[in-house]
């Protein structure tokens, strides 16, 4: 185990090599560059060459590149290129905000997706199983922008529930925390809901024609020790691996859900960084953001090893 | 001096529209504020939405437009507009024009410090413009103190600006960020970080800005105007989803925001809850035309365009009928406003331009546009005006920074940017329609605009420079290197808690004389 999770974090390295060079390229061949954000219509050449020497930008790509790369390795992730606010620490005071949002959401789903899926899966093809189907239709088809302004018009402006935008951090008030992340949470739950909730019923389902689990019924254990116990456990890997793939879809999520819900998080550092043409901004958030996937599927590979013991890793 | 738009999100794709905010139109309606019986009252919290995350809160570096709604408040311009656009003395107490309207003398008000405890005097000016005229500082002011020959302080409290040429507008731009003046303190304090860390002399400073999250400012307590301002606390809150930032009113999580989506204007307008006003706007909605490529550089195909849009339908359409058609540069709100000026609706006319350019079965162009939800159904219109006539329009939405490199380096065909406006005419129009103008994204060149233009800079009676807008905007609209579409107006609504605020022309919220009462 020891020299798999080593040898997996040393894989991080490559990975993110490509994330570097790839970011760094797709930005830079979008026209413009932070000198338009920053002098708008005087953008005039002479206005833009003499910013871009100001900020380091007339430098040959290569260059630049290297002297980021450098850098990065030395730990420094560079600084805003509009506002001189140090990368590391833009990232470490958004971080909180979509982190929290992730795991809530991740929470909800399963607190949606495990129910929903066991019992169609225990009674398939009866209404119950049509309920479920339906819920993870809608939960996968309706747009996350659409469904927000939705839960928004009931909760927030019809009722008065819930506060239609806005953060307050952990430290100013657990409550108001909780309040502001409820539809958030909601809107990113959904989606992933629906797709565990499907990939779990699909498993079971599977797992429950399997002769060990009629061995267990005719041993006489009872039905629901039979699914939770014997069946549940089986099926879990394939939902496991579905969850870690979607930290990379949450991620994108999170993107449009701070924006609409005005919560600032990675997802809003991002695409500012991005229309801003803010390169050490957008190029630390992007290697930031490709690490916690890498990571997560990294976890996912332990926990595999957890849920089945006859998987070990050498 | 920016377009608005700046980023409009990802996000605001749903159903939301309204976006603009920079605009104008005719009339000036508006719903009776309440009276409170009681007068001011100090004190209080004023949570403010606006439609998207500052950018700097350095003026010396600002060029986005939603800056100026933190630097009315943070930084006291020079001089101040006045609701109806005229020039009034302020940190100025008065100024003289010498030498063939080449030289300002300004006379500063006494007893100023900036919010540091640093004294604001000539020196200070001068330092400010000397650092913005600098061009290893590369700000975007320079260009609007291109014609300073000199900059000089006889005294603490006197400013003389000699002048290349004579320049009208000049007293009109010291309303704007370039005559909002900085702590020299501060500026060297922080160097490059100055716009994390503003300090100006107006009615509040500077207290914290997460991005994408808040802004607070707090009471100038060595405010110049004594007794204000009211407010102990300003909150700003960027809220980029249009249609989230009307219901952040709405909530009351918000007291008071600088747009309405116009689709809610009939539900804020039966909310009795709600306060809310109407100005016609400084700025408008246009496209603009590269007259030196095809098919733009035939005047004919421009006139086609100009003749197939149906400004009114557009209007309807997009803005709910609370625009204005737009026929120049202009806006209704603006003295060099002239309502008579226009081109019909006309397939027959585009048609006959279509032929006389010999192209009598239309052409195929492609139109680039910024990315928001309001602005790709703006440019879905079009396309389906023209079509009428027998253009073919792609569309091509790109983000704003990729749009304004393209405009500006005149890789397009045609765009849709419009401009948020100025008080002075000059400020709307010498910069885009004089050959070789820094706004010029259609590369124009007309020598009657030209000379009529400059005219219009150094003239200094307000009658004679009308005629000569009058005469240059006609030519204009005729050769149609900008197809003007709609002047959007200023909209902005608020609680009935809120009292003392009044909507302005170039849409800045000023909230020193606002105070919050039952």
């Amino acid at each position: 185990m020891g020299p798999f999770v080593i040898r997996r974090i040393l894989n991080l390295i490559p990975v993110a090599m490509i994330v570097l060079v790839v970011t760094f390229a797709l930005i830079h061949i979008a026209p413009g560059n932070p000198a338009y954000t920053i002098l708008g219509e005087q953008a005039t050449p002479l206005a833009v060459r003499l910013l871009d020497q100001k900020m380091g930008l007339d430098h040959p790509l290569v260059v630049q590149f290297g002297s980021y790369v450098v850098n990065v390795l030395k730990g420094n992730l560079g600084s805003s290129l509009l506002d001189g606010q140090s990368v590391t620490s833009l990232i470490l005071t958004r971080i909180p905000v979509t982190l929290e949002l992730a795991v809530l959401a991740v929470v909800v789903s399963l607190l949606i997706a495990l129910p929903t899926g066991i019992l169609a899966a225990y009674r398939p093809n009866t209404w119950i199983d049509g309920v479920s189907r339906l819920l993870a239709l809608v939960g996968a088809a309706i747009p996350n922008f659409w469904l927000a302004l939705v839960l928004v018009y009931i909760f927030a402006v019809s009722f008065r529930w819930l506060p239609s935008l806005g953060w307050t951090p952990l430290n100013q008030g657990v409550g108001s925390n909780l309040m502001h992340l409820v539809l958030p949470t909601i809107v990113l739950a959904m989606p992933l809901a629906a797709v565990t909730s499907r990939v779990l019923r699909g498993e079971l389902l599977e797992v429950m024609h399997l002769l060990y689990i009629q061995v267990a019924r005719a041993k006489g254990a009872r039905e629901w020790i039979v699914v939770m116990h014997h069946s549940l456990r089986n099926a879990l890997i394939p939902v496991v691996t579905v969850i870690g793939l979607q930290v990379g879809g949450l991620l994108g999520g999170v993107v449009i859900t701070e924006s609409i819900f005005s919560l600032p998080g990675m997802g809003q550092l991002v695409v500012n960084a991005i229309f801003d043409r803010d390169y050490p901004v957008l190029q630390g958030s992007v290697l930031f953001m490709a690490l916690v996937v890498l990571l997560a599927n990294l976890a996912v590979d332990l926990i595999y090893a957890w849920v089945d013991p006859r998987i070990r890793y050498s | 001096m920016l377009r608005k738009t700046g980023m409009a999100v990802v996000a605001s794709l749903a159903l939301a529209a309204g976006v603009a905010g920079c605009g104008s139109s005719p009339s000036t309606t508006s719903s009776p504020p309440t009276k409170s019986s009681a007068g001011p009252q100090a004190g209080g919290t004023l949570n403010v939405g606006i439609d998207s995350d500052f950018v700097t809160l350095s003026p010396a570096m600002s060029s986005a437009l939603i800056d100026r709604q933190a630097f009315i408040n943070i930084f006291d311009p020079l001089l101040k507009l006045s609701p109806s656009l005229t020039v009034e003395p302020n940190l100025a107490t008065h100024w003289t024009i010498t030498n063939g309207g080449k030289t300002y003398t300004l006379y500063l008000r006494h007893g100023v410090q900036f919010q540091d405890g640093t004294p604001f005097n000539a020196q200070a000016v001068l330092y400010n413009w000397q650092w913005e005229m600098n061009p290893a500082n590369a700000s975007p002011r320079r260009s609007n103190l291109a014609l300073v020959q000199n900059l000089s302080a006889p005294n603490n409290y006197e400013v003389v600006v000699t002048l290349k040429a004579p320049f009208a507008a000049f007293l009109s731009m010291l309303t704007g960020r370039t005559g909002m003046i900085s702590s020299p303190t501060a500026m060297q304090k922080w160097g490059s970080a100055y716009g994390l860390h503003p300090v100006g002399t107006g009615p509040f400073q500077f207290v914290q800005w997460i991005k994408n999250d808040h802004m607070i400012l707090e009471r100038n307590p060595h405010y110049w105007q004594k007794g204000l301002p009211y407010l102990s606390k300003i909150v700003y809150t960027p809220i980029v989803n249009p249609l989230q930032e009307y219901n952040a009113l709405v909530t009351g999580q918000e007291n008071i925001i600088d747009s309405v989506p116009y689709q809610e204007m009939s539900q804020l307008k039966s909310n009795s809850s709600l306060v809310y006003a109407q100005k016609s706007g400084l700025g408008y909605d246009d496209m603009e035309l590269n007259t030196t490529a095809a098919p733009f550089n035939n005047i004919h195909n421009r006139e086609a365009v100009n003749y197939a849009i149906n400004r009114q339908a557009l209007n309807q359409l997009l803005f709910f009928g609370y625009a204005t058609p737009a026929y120049s540069q202009f806006s209704p709100a603006s003295w060099a406003y002239d309502a008579s000026l226009k081109v019909p609706y006309s397939h027959q006319l585009a048609k006959a331009q279509l032929a006389q350019a010999g192209n009598p079965n239309g052409f195929t162009f492609t139109l680039l546009g910024d990315n928001n939800p309001v602005t790709t159904q703006e440019m879905e219109a079009i396309q389906s005006e023209l079509a009428k006539v027998g253009i073919t329009m792609h569309i091509e939405p790109v983000d704003f920074t990729t749009l304004l490199t393209d405009a500006i380096g005149g890789n397009y065909q045609a765009d849709l940017l419009g401009w948020s406006g100025r008080p002075d005419p000059d400020q709307n129009s010498y910069a885009f329609d004089t050959t070789g103008g820094s706004f010029n994204d259609p590369k124009y060149s007309n020598q009657q605009v030209d000379s009529l233009l400059l005219q219009a800079r150094e003239a200094t009676a307000q009658s004679q420079r009308k005629a000569l807008y009058d005469q240059a905007a006609s030519i204009v609209l005729h050769q149609a290197p900008y197809v003007f579409l709609v002047y959007p107006p200023v909209i902005q609504a608020w609680s009935p808690t809120v009292h003392g605020f009044s909507v302005y022309p170039d849409g800045l919220m000023r909230f020193a004389t606002v105070w919050e009462g039952q």
